[in-house]
């Protein structure tokens, strides 16, 4: 069952990267519309451009006037006073470390919501759920929702809603059976 | 007994503010805090002349530290070594405390409530309630005393662009705090209701230190007002502490 | 143990997750062993240091980087450093917050939106690269070479110039910091002295001197390290300090005679010294004999120009502009005349004024002596071919560059003339820019035009870290690394504590940043050049040191700094100037050829309207320009400026330190609310503010319309006739508060010789006719 869920992290993983090639692919769509619906979630069609998408990622998550709705690190939202890089970043990779893993490339903060969510995707593989259940509870469930409320108050586009709502969906029972499991 | 102190040179000083940045850079202090400042005063008129000048500031570890005689948590005896010659002496102290051998006033993080009664006793400002932790403690200057320990220099001092900052103990009678102190020419930020004996010294043309004292020197005896938390104070800074332990 | 109740996924959603490729895993792998910098000891203590440069200004001190577990967690100056050893500004303590800002540009950018709106979408670093070579190849082959043009600053921006110059165009740069900045001192010290005495740097003994001459040189407010230090320790030595300055600037406050001049009234009062120490016999006459050529065209000049005539032209006491000369005359010849540097003040008389300046030091003889003004020590380095581009392009018919101003071709082409050949076509069109390391908004006199120019251009991309106005307004934005994150070229300091260093990254480069020398490699590679085409930049660097007998790896074992010896001062016997004459030139022939005045003259400035003061601006010690003011520290320190106010004025205003007020200038331009700091600190006829606040650019979130921005008030200029710099300081303005338009008391007379400035019919001040 958790090599089933580290499957959805995964693909939330992919859905918070740039929308580019496969993630913008309908096979795409027609997975995240089936765990929407698996979470109660409502769907429309998800005929989206990748223009439209490209348009509204840069504009919550990279650069955008009035600064961006959500930054995707978790340094912006524990005690690092919106910066990169700080304790938010430290926690992250001190996980990653106790896990024996470091990125594997690219210039992406350890902090990056995809990198997290793949993080949890590995634990899940791996079946290690008594440092899923810290990892959950310490940082990434305390953040994300957080960040799931900046990016809902943005007036996003439906595509991004869906996403941050399906991702806190699989968190909150995430936590609450894995925190049960190991307390 | 040796003392820790710092002349600030006022006629060295441009008012670039790298001390400060130093500072939060050494020790990650938030934004919305300082343990070093620098405000900037006039131009204004003096009676010895138009005076455009700055006010370096920090915690001035005080010889009657007003912030440590009102921390409410209960002394605790703690052994304390004088960094030159190794001798030992132990001491009651409260969360916040004067060392005996350095004459730095510190925090003791473990202990420290929280309550903010010192950072409301403070005449001069020197000290924040770190209100961006789970569990909230004070929090000021040090002299940098960890950096002192690995044989550095105060991070101020180090960056300090025209060496404005001179840093020494004054019991040490070849130091040039110490002579500087001597020959009667720094001042302090003192006033008639509030001298308490801060060892953070200023030296400079006669119309900036008239400008900072009349500016910058304390006159209320803010310590007097400091009311003690209450019990339930203390309980749920303990109960704070838990958690954040957690 | 309870049972296991993980949500089980339905049929078709575990179909579907199966039906996919998820990148997921892929993103980790075993951890290798720590890359160093000790996390268990607090603060600073116990990381890594990497030897670097800073860049949070140009004056890049050398630094030592803090690293602990790949994160740099301080910054302080290389202790090996004989310029700042340990010292770094509150700037340069501050680079960690640009590292980490979160507005940092990230990704290559395409614009989606209209021009300045600030709609974007990422894009690969390929697409970014395609679509400006493929625009800079369709703008050459519709309009000729000469239709592009390159706006920079910074010495890493030069890679791309040097592809812009290859493309075959004049205007391949039009460096602000020239003709915003110091083109004028620069241009008046390379005819006189045959060096560049003051250009990225200033070639002033003020450490030795007995006495230190500043005409509106703010040191402490506008701090370079090694130079802050050294005027520091000058005083420290006893040196006598005469400040002349409309403003009660920080050196000001520790000036032994300050001299609160009239604005635009400098040269009057240099001239009045010269015919002062000549007339008297205060000046250096061996050094003049033999050191200087045109001294009779000088002391002719000046004949007229008594301290008497002076006095009432700057406003001066006669008695205070004498005690200043001869408190100067008689530190001859150790005598630092600051040769000044931000010089575009009012056009006319600019290069003149600095000119000034290099004559009086030179009849004080004091050049190439402790504490005058003295030479650079060349420091051997190689220098990398693979750092070069193209050839020289062609001088077109109409030429930008070379036919407005005899000596602009000097520094490039006058920003001025680009914006306007953008806008209107004349001599030629001129359809694309490249902007790299400058935030021309925020720097260039008249920013309507600008972006009016903007948007008629066919193209405009930029190179820059953070998304400032000019990103806004771009077309394609390229995210470069900080100066934190890269190699650049090697560094080499040639003032009175020579040494040779290397830029190099302390972190790894965050995001899809990259250097500029990569970035210009790709651009050359997609036009069909072979330059900058080395794997990467480390290996020019190793290239040029080798010219110096050093490698990185030596390098870094030395602390990544070589400190070197000396060579500023000269025997008398041995002075020679890299002049026609091989002497000082007081009386410049190349300015005579073109019709301009060999010695230099008073041309009057106009004088503020009655109603309005002139605007004058500085800067404040903890930004650069416009680049910091998003720095989340050095906002914090310093986040708005304020409106220096005379108190005499304020109060007839009825106007109280703290007020917010709107500034409107002759052209009808406003402001965006500023606070009013009254002091008698400032003339009545004048009203000071920081440069560099007032961000327009939405995407900034800290500093975005913090304070008021004085370029957007800054919208007449006139071309210093010499080299083609714009000047900032011919602008008026008056004082709106709530909704009521106030006028500025005339509280400074003036004598007949200066004329007023004309407002516009329709503009005149309130008590003259109203709005």
């Amino acid at each position: 069952m958790t090599s089933q869920l580290s499957s959805v992290f995964k693909l939330l993983a992919d859905g918070f990267s740039y929308p580019g090639g496969e993630n913008l692919s309908p096979e795409f769509f027609k997975a995240v519309k089936e765990l929407a619906r698996d979470c109660g979630l409502q769907t429309g069609t998800m005929d989206y451009g990748s223009q439209e998408l490209q348009e509204e990622y840069t504009r919550l998550f990279i650069n955008a006037p009035g600064g961006v709705a959500a930054p995707p690190y978790a340094s912006v939202y524990v005690a690092g006073q919106g910066l990169l890089m700080q304790e938010g970043h430290a926690q992250a990779q001190e996980f990653y470390s106790r896990a024996g893993l470091q990125l594997a490339d690219g210039q992406e903060p350890a902090d990056f919501l995809p990198l997290e969510l793949a993080f949890t995707a590995v634990l899940l593989e791996r079946g290690d759920l008594v440092l899923l259940s810290e990892f959950l509870e310490k940082h990434l469930w305390r953040w994300f929702q957080v960040f799931e409320r900046r990016v809902e108050a943005s007036g996003p586009h439906p595509y991004y809603s869906l996403l941050v709502r399906l991702t806190l969906f699989y968190l909150n029972k995430l936590k609450e059976e894995v925190f049960d499991e190991t307390t | 007994m040796s003392q820790l102190a710092m002349v600030i040179d006022l006629k060295r000083c441009v008012g670039c503010h790298a001390c400060a940045l130093a500072c939060r850079a050494e020790w990650s202090i938030p934004v919305d805090y300082h343990r070093n400042w620098v405000y900037r005063m006039g131009p204004e008129k003096t009676p010895h002349g138009l005076s455009y000048t700055f006010y370096p500031g920090l915690c001035n570890h005080c010889d009657d530290p007003k912030c440590v005689s009102v921390c409410p948590v209960d002394p605790e005896e703690r052994t304390f070594k004088d960094p030159k010659t190794g001798k030992k002496k132990t001491i009651a102290i409260h969360a916040t405390f004067k060392h005996p051998f350095t004459g730095a006033v510190l925090i003791d993080k473990t202990r420290c409530i929280g309550c903010g009664s010192c950072v409301e006793a403070c005449p001069y400002g020197a000290r924040y309630l770190n209100e961006e932790l789970d569990d909230p403690k004070a929090d000021k200057c040090t002299f940098c005393v960890e950096r002192l320990e690995a044989g550095e220099q105060p991070a101020c001092v180090k960056t300090c662009i025209t060496r404005a900052r001179i840093f020494g103990d004054l019991s040490d009678k070849s130091s040039e705090v110490h002579k500087i102190v001597a020959s009667g020419k720094a001042i302090r930020l003192t006033s008639k209701e509030v001298n308490i004996g801060p060892n953070v010294y200023y030296t400079g043309l006669k119309k900036d230190t008239h400008l900072l004292i009349k500016t910058y020197a304390p006159h209320e005896r803010k310590w007097e007002n400091v009311k003690a938390p209450t019990r339930r104070d203390i309980i749920m800074a303990a109960v704070r502490r838990l958690k954040s332990a957690v | 143990m309870k049972r296991r109740r993980f949500l089980k996924l339905s049929a078709s959603a575990c179909a579907a997750l199966a039906a996919l490729e998820l990148k997921g895993t892929g993103m980790f792998r075993p951890a290798a062993a720590s890359t160093g910098g000790s996390t268990d000891l607090p603060g600073s203590l116990g990381a890594k240091d990497i030897p670097s440069v800073c860049e949070m200004c140009f004056w890049r001190c050398p630094i030592v980087g803090k690293v602990k577990n790949g994160k740099l967690v301080k910054i302080e100056g290389n202790p090996k450093s004989p310029a700042n050893d340990t010292r770094v500004c509150a700037r340069g303590n501050s680079g960690i917050q640009l590292l980490y800002d979160p507005d940092r540009l990230k990704y290559p950018m395409k614009r989606t939106g209209k021009r300045g709106e600030g709609k974007w979408a990422r894009i690969s670093w390929d697409e970014a690269l395609d679509e400006v070579a493929h625009n800079m190849k369709k703008v050459v082959d519709k309009h000729g070479p000469h239709a592009l043009a390159y706006f920079d600053h910074g010495a890493s921006a030069e890679f791309m110039r040097g592809v812009f110059k290859a493309l075959g165009t004049e205007n391949y740069t039009n460096e602000p910091a020239f003709f915003q900045c110091v083109g004028p001192a620069a241009l008046a010290f390379i005819k006189s002295m045959g060096y560049i005495t003051s250009g990225t740097r200033q070639y002033v003994d003020m450490k030795n001197a007995k006495a230190i001459l500043l005409v509106a040189s703010h040191i402490g407010e506008n701090v370079h390290v090694s130079h802050v230090k050294e005027y520091m320790e000058g005083l420290d030595n006893g040196a006598k300090l005469v400040v002349v300055d409309p403003r009660f600037s920080a050196p000001a406050g520790k000036a032994d005679i300050y001299l609160p001049i009239r604005p635009g009234t400098d040269t009057a009062l240099l001239l009045a010294w010269m015919n002062f120490i000549i007339e008297n016999g205060l000046y250096d006459k061996d050094f003049v004999k033999n050191h200087c050529t045109g001294f009779d065209d000088v002391k002719a000049a000046v004949k007229k120009c008594t301290i008497e005539w002076a006095a009432p032209i700057c406003d001066l006491k006669a008695e205070d502009m004498k005690r200043a000369i001869i408190t100067l005359a008689d530190a001859r010849p150790h005598v630092a005349i600051h040769p000044g540097r931000h010089a575009t003040w009012y056009g006319k008389g600019d290069t003149s004024r600095h000119q000034a300046l290099a004559i009086l030091a030179s009849l004080f003889g004091a050049v190439g002596v402790p504490g005058g003004l003295y030479f650079p020590t060349p420091v051997k380095k190689a220098h990398s071919e693979c750092a070069e581009c193209g050839g020289e392009p062609e001088t077109p018919d109409k030429s930008i560059q070379e036919d407005y101003y005899p000596f602009a071709s000097m520094f490039g082409s006058p920003t001025s003339k680009i914006i306007k050949a953008s806008r209107t076509g004349d001599p030629y069109p001129v359809k694309l820019w490249g902007i790299n390391g400058v935030n021309i908004l925020q720097t260039i006199p008249n920013p309507y035009h600008t972006m009016e120019a903007i948007n008629k251009l066919d193209f405009i991309f930029c190179e820059e870290i953070l998304p400032t106005e000019t990103a806004m307004w771009s077309d394609i934005v390229l995210p470069g690394a900080t100066y934190l994150e890269r190699f650049d070229a090697v560094y080499t300091y040639d003032l009175l504590t020579p040494y040779i260093t290397v830029r190099q990254p302390m972190v790894k480069s965050m995001f899809e940043t990259r250097s500029s020398y990569w970035i210009a490699g790709q651009l050359a590679k997609r036009l069909g050049m072979d330059c900058f085409q080395r794997k990467n930049i480390k290996e020019i660097v190793e290239e040029e040191l080798q010219g110096a007998g050093l490698t990185l790896e030596s390098l870094d074992k030395k602390g990544g700094l070589v400190p070197l010896k000396a060579n500023p001062y000269r025997e008398r016997k041995d002075l020679k100037f890299n002049t026609d004459s091989g002497k000082i030139a007081l009386s410049v022939e190349d300015y005579a050829d073109e019709d301009l005045d060999p010695v230099p003259k008073f041309i009057p400035t106009p004088a503020p309207p009655k109603g309005f003061a002139r605007l004058i601006y500085g800067r404040v010690p903890v930004h650069t320009f416009s680049r910091t003011m998003n720095n989340s520290w050095l906002h914090n320190e310093w986040p708005e400026n304020e409106l220096w106010l005379n108190d005499e004025a304020a109060s007839k205003m009825g106007l109280k330190d703290g007020d917010e007020v709107v500034l409107e200038n002759q052209d009808g331009k406003k402001s965006l609310p500023i606070k009013l700091k009254v002091t008698p600190g400032i003339r009545p006829d004048v009203v000071y503010m920081a440069h560099g606040y007032g961000c327009r650019s939405k995407m900034l979130t800290k500093a975005f319309e913090k304070g008021a921005s004085d370029q957007f008030v800054i919208t007449r200029y006139e071309n210093d006739p010499f080299m083609g710099a714009s000047s900032h300081r011919t602008n008026f303005v008056r004082i709106i508060k709530g909704t009521k338009v106030m006028d500025i008391p005339d509280l400074c007379p003036l004598p007949p010789q200066l004329p007023r400035f004309q407002l516009k019919k329709g503009h005149t001040a309130k008590t003259g006719g109203g709005k």
